[in-house]
């Protein structure tokens, strides 16, 4: 089943259209598997490649509609996810955590760029 | 998901980065990584990635807003033409250039003191800038002493 809209990076981006391709196995594999974001650290390590190129890859298909870059937000003593927030301006106003209940300092979080399907048409082709 | 954010600022003065500082550095350290692909197309995605991410970073770490800042140089700007315009009609020729000239450079060297304040301008360009003011006040000094009593300005 083709996606439009990934089709359309494969286009623009012709020169890694095959680690694209690459790519777009591992995100549908993630997402059948139930995983929510796609974190370009664990992207790099399946796929052979480093960070940030994972990394790029993913923002390429961000850029395209495929998918949206956010930031989520863990609670370093609980390693716990207190939010996800879809700009960096946003980030500076989670502050509270629900499991210790009190309003942490950054230092006490920690801050994971991580990848979602940008339309419901991504978590469809999953199924 | 357990909780979101309640509106407080994380920045804290202890010198430990806000989250927003600490997520723009991490994009940052990833386009350092792919600056050294072997792949050309994700090299080009990385500093192109890194242009908007800087200019963005800039544009709201601003302490002052950059549209603010062009809004005063166009008033300014106004301002120092309306004041060329009536210092020709209000006095002879060779002292409305001159005022007009310091004006001008006096509103130059505003927008080289700002520029270089935000780091758009080198040290040596505004003090290129500052050196044609003094030079032109020197010579306006010396030359208005040599200026006929009627034609001196107040």
């Amino acid at each position: 089943m083709s996606f439009p809209k990934f089709e359309r990076v494969k286009q623009l981006h012709p020169g890694v259209s095959a680690l694209l391709d690459r790519l777009w196995d591992y995100i549908r594999a993630q997402h059948a598997s139930g995983q929510e974001y796609i974190v370009p650290k664990l992207a790099a390590a399946a796929l052979g490649l480093n960070d940030g190129e994972a990394f790029v890859l993913l923002d390429l298909l961000a850029q395209g509609g495929v998918l949206r870059r956010v930031y989520n937000v863990y609670c370093r003593k609980q390693n716990a996810l207190l939010a996800t927030v879809e700009s960096l301006e946003a980030l500076d106003e989670v502050a509270h955590c629900d499991f210790c209940d009190v309003d942490h300092d950054p230092s006490d979080l920690k801050v994971e760029i991580a990848f979602a399907p940008a339309s419901s048409d991504l978590r469809d082709l999953a199924a | 998901m357990a909780s979101t954010g309640r509106g407080r600022s994380s920045k804290q003065g202890n010198g430990c980065p806000s989250l927003s500082e600490q997520g723009h550095q991490q994009i940052i350290d990833y386009l350092r990584l792919a600056e050294e692909s072997r792949y050309v197309e994700i090299r080009e995605a990385a500093i192109r990635l890194a242009e908007q991410t800087s200019k963005y970073h800039h544009k709201q770490s601003a302490r002052v807003s950059p549209n603010l800042i062009l809004w005063i140089y166009l008033i300014l700007g106004i301002a120092v033409t309306a004041a060329n315009w009536l210092a020709y009609s209000h006095y002879p020729e060779r002292l409305a250039f001159e005022v007009s000239s310091i004006s001008a450079l006096v509103y130059l060297a505003f927008v080289g003191t700002t520029l270089f304040l935000a780091g758009r301008l080198s040290q040596a360009n505004l003090m290129k800038i500052l050196g044609w003011l003094r030079s032109h006040f020197k010579a306006w000094g010396s030359g208005r002493d040599k200026m006929p009593d009627d034609q001196k300005l107040g």
